[in-house]
């Protein structure tokens, strides 16, 4: 008999007995949705937490300081720094071809104005005295936004500016306390327009020291939760760029700030986990002082797999109890068809025959579990993950995002078919070994 | 039903129930870019009111941020080289540069008081400004916008003069011996006369204030000076920005 | 003597044994392809395991139905008639004696060539019909093919052709369930004939039927083994059944009480 006749065989076998088998299937679903839901919602929270510790950038990614490093924190995960050193354009090509570094994504800031409209700010540096309280000293960070993925950035309302734009801006629940604007409202502040200024010293003709603005008009798109370097806005790095420049070619002795360093940071992506240490170090003899969590997601990564193991503990009991059942459904199936199997052997099957279609059974069975059970998990995360979500973004923190285990899916499908072709290797034998005379009811 | 039929139909959904599982994950949360246009860029060039020293809010207030707020594209670049105090010779050397180096492709200009204030004769004053209006015009390129003198009861620091007031910051200087109102208002004429000439002859666009002020006064609008009489109030610098305004060429304008 | 038909050639000569009934033994006889196997029994014995100890079913039962033969196994409920038959068809493996059948020692065979001798040999019909419940009557007689490897279009062809030839056609896809006691032994006497057998063993296959039924089932049973050349070997504990063969093997208590009597031309059955 061929496997395909085989497997028809098997499946007719078990649509007579609906009932039963839709009961042993369900047994099985519910132990795979159990496993799959618990080991996405474990997985779903080590990205979170990770993602929190690596402040929504890659878990390889290094901060370089516009600062030297302090040779009493070596090892630390974030030190203090050393004396400010400007970050050019050939410190930054030296860094990037450092050995293990996968990318080197530039950092510009600049001091900016920041004009709101209709809105007063309550604390901080606020530009007076004989002003309303709208316009406040802050500053602006470009990133280039095309690699939004690789910085330790983390939305929590809006969208990100587009790459490129000089008109789209990114604030910070920092920027926004100033101006008494906290938790759900924060939200309410997408599609505001503010108005930044680049400020520049100047000297007039008298020997007048005087500054000169360089204005830009932008749209809040969204709301970031980490503070963008030291700065509450975000932007990207052709605005940071422009305001900069502009800032930098100013009068140094009426502004400190002109001649700045063109880079007020990098963000190095290494090759892996593996090699942040080492690409450190080379940063630091390169002579700029660094920071990363490596130590801290290291130990997180270690108490999470912990937690997995023992998350995957459960779902494997709950699999294996599913298993018995099927092992109980089939042995007493074999019971009620004994004269089904004296039949089979005697119009000539053979043993293994008779053994063969018993395991499909038991592996269809376990197939279908799995394959319910999996969407089911995934669904039950999904819904968990949704609520937790809602929760957090309440409370003005970063989201949860549920991605879709493929491999945990199909692992759950494959394993919950090969525990029940386990458990039904006993009842298969055993209707294996019956004899052709059962057919005559001797 | 066959229980073959049975069976791939009950295949088929549980296969379409996880295709229907598997579904995007993650919204767009990047903006879309925004449609390209044009970067323009706007100089003003001017005195003290055009920083907004007598609004309330000078960073929010004065006329020329309101100009640009509301009026010029949002990609809009705007540089204020005004300086309290200025004349248009001081405004050639000092804000001038400025215009033409960030490449300007709008610029205002409204210097009046410095110059009627300190006796500067409308012939001078006129050639001063065919210079400005001509190096701020470069090569045609630039839309360049300037304003004539309001009556005199409203130029700026012509009431403080009055009232006794020498100098406040670099905002304005009283002359020791102010002219008389009737020799200021025929000199205020004069001045009218040689800035629409100006205008004319450089390409520039006229702003007439004058007329713009003198109607708001007539209805009864709110004090185009702040108290002191020395500086444009709040009211006044958005008179002014809406004058400008209603002056910019349709090409020049915000389209959304 | 064995039995031989009045139009055949004359058996060759081959060494023999006298049986103590009289019936010759022809040894290591190799029957044309399309005739019936010879099945002869010697000296068997059979028992089953009780909860007081091992019960004798057969005791010294020695026998022989030449090719082509049709014989009755007679006697009364208890007697061992299923159980030699079931040890014909190789539904239980023989215990003690010889048992051969077209010259195959049946006894030497377990595991797989029991299952194929089961298959290829022997066309098995029980009392009570024997289909599986799960599938059609078209499937249920498939199914032999398909435990036999067959192809799928050759298996379905014969499927059909034997459906055809026990009226069954119209009712192919119909379930066990829904057919009558008459319908579901006509499909199962189909299922048996599906391989080709060369022997069909047939246990009681009127057990369950009325008498106008049961002449339908016999008539049938008898013609498609006439037409396709079969040994036909029936259980039954009705005599004028049992007369319809052209042998009579009579069994009592486990032993062969009666010589086997034969009609004077057995070629010919009613």
């Amino acid at each position: 008999m061929s496997w395909a006749d085989a497997f028809r065989l098997a499946a007719r076998s078990v649509l007579r007995r609906p009932g039963r088998a839709a009961l042993t299937v369900v047994a099985v679903a519910l132990a795979a949705a159990l496993f799959t839901a618990m080991l996405t919602m474990a997985a779903t929270a080590q990205g979170r937490v990770l993602n929190q510790l690596a402040k929504g950038g890659p878990l390889a990614g290094i901060q370089v300081a516009a600062a030297a490093p302090d040779p009493s924190q070596a090892g630390v995960d974030d030190p203090t720094k050393g004396a400010p050193k400007p970050i050019d354009q050939a410190a930054l090509d030296r860094i990037a071809r450092i050995p293990g570094v996968d990318v080197v994504l530039p950092i510009v800031t600049a001091q900016s104005l920041v004009a709101w409209p209709g809105h007063t700010a309550t604390g901080g540096d606020v530009v007076g005295p004989n002003n309303s309280g709208s316009v406040v000293f802050d500053q602006l960070v470009g990133i280039d936004l095309s690699r939004l993925g690789d910085f330790p950035v983390t939305l929590s309302a809006g969208r990100f500016p587009a790459p490129g734009s000089v008109t789209q801006v990114d604030v910070t629940p920092v920027l926004l306390a100033r101006y008494g604007i906290t938790g759900t409202r924060t939200r309410s502040v997408v599609g505001s327009q503010i108005i930044l200024g680049a400020p520049r010293g100047f000297r007039s003709s008298d020997g007048t020291p005087v500054f000169r603005s360089r204005w830009t008009k932008a749209t809040i798109v969204g709301v970031v939760t980490q503070q963008a370097g030291s700065g509450g806005i975000l932007a990207s790095l052709s605005l940071a760029r422009a305001s900069q420049q502009w800032t930098a070619a100013g009068d140094p002795s009426v502004d400190p700030d002109a001649g700045s360093s063109p880079y007020a940071g990098l963000f190095v992506i290494a090759r892996g986990l593996d090699s942040v240490p080492s690409v450190r170090a080379a940063v630091e003899a390169v002579g700029y002082s660094t920071s990363a969590p490596e130590n801290l997601i290291a130990t997180v990564e270690r108490y999470v797999h912990v937690v997995e193991i023992v998350l995957t503990g459960i779902g494997v009991i709950a699999l294996a109890i599913a298993s018995l059942g099927i092992t109980n459904a089939l042995l007493a199936a074999v019971r009620e068809r004994r004269r089904e199997i004296g039949i089979l052997k005697a119009v000539g099957a053979r043993d293994r025959d008779v053994l063969r279609s018993f395991l499909i059974e038991a592996g269809v069975m376990g197939a279908l579990g799995g394959v319910i059970g999996t969407v089911l998990g995934l669904a039950l995360a999904r819904l968990v993950a949704a609520i937790v979500d809602g929760y957090l973004t309440s409370q003005g923190l970063a989201g949860v995002h549920v991605s879709t285990p493929y491999l945990l899916g199909i692992a759950t499908v494959v394993g919950a078919t090969l525990l029940a072709v386990g458990a039904g290797t006993i009842p298969a034998r055993r209707a294996a070994r019956l004899p052709a005379r059962e057919a005559v009811e001797l | 039903m066959r229980a073959g039929h049975r069976i791939r139909l009950a295949v088929s959904s549980v296969v379409v129930l996880v295709l229907a599982g598997c579904g995007s994950t993650g919204t767009d949360s990047v903006a879309r870019a925004q449609p390209a246009g044009p970067r323009s860029t706007y100089v003003a060039v001017g005195g003290s009111d055009a920083v907004g020293s007598g609004t309330g809010d000078p960073l929010l207030d004065a006329w020329p941020q309101q100009f640009f707020r509301h009026v010029l594209p949002l990609t809009t670049v705007f540089v204020n080289a005004a300086e309290p105090g200025s004349t248009v010779a001081e405004a050639i050397t000092d804000q001038a540069p400025l215009a033409v180096s960030s490449r300007a492709t709008v610029v205002t200009v409204w210097l009046v008081s410095g110059d009627l204030l300190d006796g500067t004769p409308a012939t001078t004053y006129g050639t001063q400004l065919l210079q400005l209006l001509t190096t701020l015009r470069g090569r045609g390129t630039t839309t360049v916008l300037v304003g004539n003198v309001p009556p005199l009861a409203q130029l700026p620091g012509y009431p403080a003069c009055l009232n006794g007031a020498v100098r406040v910051d670099r905002g304005f200087r009283c002359p020791e011996e102010l002219p008389g109102a009737a020799a200021l208002t025929a000199t205020s004429a004069a001045y009218d006369q040689v800035i629409a000439a100006d205008a004319t002859r450089s390409g520039a666009v006229l702003v007439d204030l004058r007329s713009a002020v003198a109607t708001s006064v007539a209805r009864g609008g709110a004090p185009f000076l702040d108290p002191s009489g020395a500086e444009l109030s709040t009211a006044g610098s958005t008179l002014v920005a809406g004058a400008f305004a209603a002056a910019l060429p349709k090409g020049d304008r915000h389209t959304a | 003597m064995g039995i031989v038909r009045r139009d055949s050639p004359a058996p060759p000569e081959v060494p023999s044994d006298t049986h103590p009934y009289g019936v010759v033994v022809p040894s290591a006889v190799q029957a044309p392809d399309d005739d019936g196997l010879a099945v002869v029994g010697t000296d068997l014995a059979h028992r089953y395991e009780g909860p007081s100890g091992p019960v004798p079913v057969l005791l010294d039962v020695t026998f022989a139905v030449p090719r082509d033969g049709y014989a009755a196994l007679v006697g009364p409920s208890g007697a061992g008639k299923t159980t030699l038959l079931s040890l014909i068809g190789g539904l239980e493996r023989v215990q003690a004696g010889t048992l051969v059948v077209g010259g195959l020692d049946v006894a030497t065979l377990e595991g797989d060539g029991l299952a194929a001798y089961r298959r290829s040999t022997v066309g098995f019909i029980f009392q009570n019909f024997g289909l599986l419940e799960a599938l059609t009557a078209s499937e249920n007689v498939e199914l032999a093919a398909v435990l036999a490897g067959e192809r799928t279009a050759v298996r379905r062809r014969r499927t059909a052709e034997l459906l055809d030839a026990v009226g069954m056609t119209p009712r192919a896809d119909h379930r066990p369930g829904a057919l009558s006691g008459g319908e579901r032994q006509r499909v199962a006497i189909a299922r048996a004939l599906v391989n080709s057998p060369r022997l069909i063993l047939a246990d009681e296959p009127t057990g369950n039927l009325d008498a106008d039924t049961s002449e339908e089932v016999m008539q049938l049973l008898e013609s498609l083994r006439r037409d396709r050349g079969c040994t036909l070997m029936v259980v039954t504990h009705d005599r004028a059944l049992a007369g319809r063969a052209a042998q009579q093997l009579v069994l009592d208590r486990g032993k062969i009480t009666s010589t086997p009597t034969v009609t004077a031309d057995p070629s010919v059955t009613r």
